[in-house]
């Protein structure tokens, strides 16, 4: 096959076109993922921000509960308790000395009850600092305030008391799971039984919620998203990865389900 | 004609790096303002010797080609260097390379004919070189600017210059025994890529100075 100098020209030309498009298409190809490259880093960044600040906030929500129970514990136990210390003090008379052994013997009993509730109290404020004592122990805690409320008969299984691994972020966010649903139970749920386990399986964290209550309708209150902080809940759950399974029906009852990936 | 025009090309590239790299203390920067210089002269001479003198001026180029490799070998290091710890043992493949096939060819063919073949197998292994450093751009986990990043636009000149210029080397031979008609197509392409790779650093000098403002203004 014999080209003419004019075909020869053409190849040429076409050849050193395609020649120089070859590293034309790198450099385009270079360019397009460097773009896509700073986009993630900058999501991922974001991301990082978001989680940072939801932590923030849940360390907050836990500081406001923990505070919630002192005021309320400060106030029903061991205000009465004073109260009913003073009312006992300022009742003795000297006069009938056969009644006073009696009274001052009460009111030692209600001082050593108030001193009692006060250190109850002083092991409640190191909440703040519960997840540094272990997410089971944090656990307890909460469900030992359920108890106190006196109002519900509580199961429990809770796996994590001597369990030494931990994850300070993710306790944090567990805890405050817990402590949602707890008042979410307490404020909805009007039930008299609940009951809570606590497990880890294969590198998951389980935290299994049941209660007796009135129920409600899963659907439409994810749909609606207001009021019980089921958003919040979905939210900080995506956060560390988990997973969450809310079953309930009306008068039948809620069980909740987390699975965490753990530690 | 298309001579003095790439003359002209070059001689603004060799302008631009000293105005843009003047500040830059970098060995790479110095050794750009010079080996631009030496192309510039050798470009001058050589077309000098062949159109004033009609002369043979292949041996020049044969000692230009040394300077050329050592400059090409020595920027990819400079950039791979960044990226890679192997940035060395890459870059002696090309110094190697043409060691071997220049000594082959003077040993063939003497130092009077151009040694195209050590040319020729030298802008495959920078190709490759230029592939390594992208590759290694890409698999790095930060992104980086491409409007400050010099040593980025430096590479891709190279790439597109020893790329493009395949098809001169493949068709240079069979052009200049069979049509001697259609050899100028060939002059044409070489000017073009001339102007790519120079315009290309050009640009990669800006950036460079861009780099060095950044930098500054940063302290």
């Amino acid at each position: 096959m014999q080209f003419t100098s004019t075909e020869v020209i053409v190849i040429i030309i076409l050849a050193t076109f395609i020649f120089l498009l070859a590293p034309l298409f790198l450099l385009i190809y270079i360019g397009v993922y460097n773009v896509r490259k700073k986009k993630d880093l900058e999501e991922k960044r974001n991301m990082q921000l978001e989680f940072e600040s939801e932590l923030l906030k849940t360390q907050i929500e836990v500081q406001e509960q923990t505070m919630q129970t002192i005021a309320s514990d400060l106030h029903d136990n061991i205000g009465q308790l004073l109260s009913l210390t003073a009312l006992t003090l300022s009742s003795i008379n000297l006069e009938e000395p056969q009644k006073l052994d009696k009274k001052i013997s009460e009111s030692i009993d209600l001082v050593n009850s108030s001193i009692k509730e006060l250190r109850g109290l002083a092991k409640l404020m190191n909440g703040e600092f519960i997840v540094q004592t272990g997410l089971g122990k944090a656990i307890k805690q909460e469900i030992d305030r359920l108890k106190k409320i006196g109002t519900y008969k509580i199961k429990v299984k809770n796996e994590l008391l001597d369990f030494e691994i931990s994850s300070p972020n993710k306790d944090l966010i567990v805890l405050r799971l817990l402590q949602e649903i707890i008042n979410n139970i307490i404020k909805h749920a009007q039930a008299s039984h609940i009951e809570i386990e606590v497990f880890i399986i294969n590198d998951l964290l389980n935290l299994i919620v049941k209660d007796n209550g009135i129920g409600f309708d899963y659907e439409a209150a994810k749909t609606k998203n207001k009021g019980i902080g089921l958003s919040s809940i979905h939210n900080r759950i995506k956060m560390i990865d988990g997973k969450i399974n809310i079953q309930s029906k009306q008068n039948n009852g809620t069980i909740t389900k987390i699975e965490i990936p753990y530690p | 004609m298309i001579s003095v025009v790439n003359i002209i090309i070059e001689l603004s590239c060799l302008i631009t790096a000293i105005i843009f790299l003047k500040k830059d203390g970098s060995l790479f920067s110095i050794l750009t303002r010079g080996y631009l210089a030496i192309v510039v002269i050798i470009e001058t001479i050589g077309f000098s010797m062949s159109k004033g003198f009609h002369l043979n001026n292949a041996w020049l180029y044969n000692i230009f080609i040394i300077f050329e490799a050592a400059y090409i070998s020595y920027g990819l290091y400079a950039a791979l260097n960044k990226l890679t710890n192997k940035a060395l043992m890459i870059c002696s493949i090309p110094i190697i390379t043409f060691t071997i096939t220049y000594i082959i060819e003077i040993y063939n063919h003497g130092f009077l004919k151009f040694n195209s073949l050590t040319i020729n197998l030298e802008s495959v292994v920078f190709v490759v070189v230029c592939l390594v450093y992208f590759y290694l751009l890409i698999k790095q986990k930060d992104p980086i600017d491409l409007n400050t990043n010099a040593q980025f636009w430096w590479v891709s000149g190279v790439l597109f210059y020893y790329f493009g210029s395949t098809i001169y080397n493949l068709f240079i031979y069979f052009l200049y025994q069979d049509f001697p008609k259609s050899y100028t197509i060939l002059i044409y392409v070489m000017l073009i890529l001339n102007l790519l790779l120079y315009s290309i650093w050009i640009y990669s000098y800006i950036c460079n100075s861009r780099q060095r403002k950044l930098l500054l203004s940063s302290y």
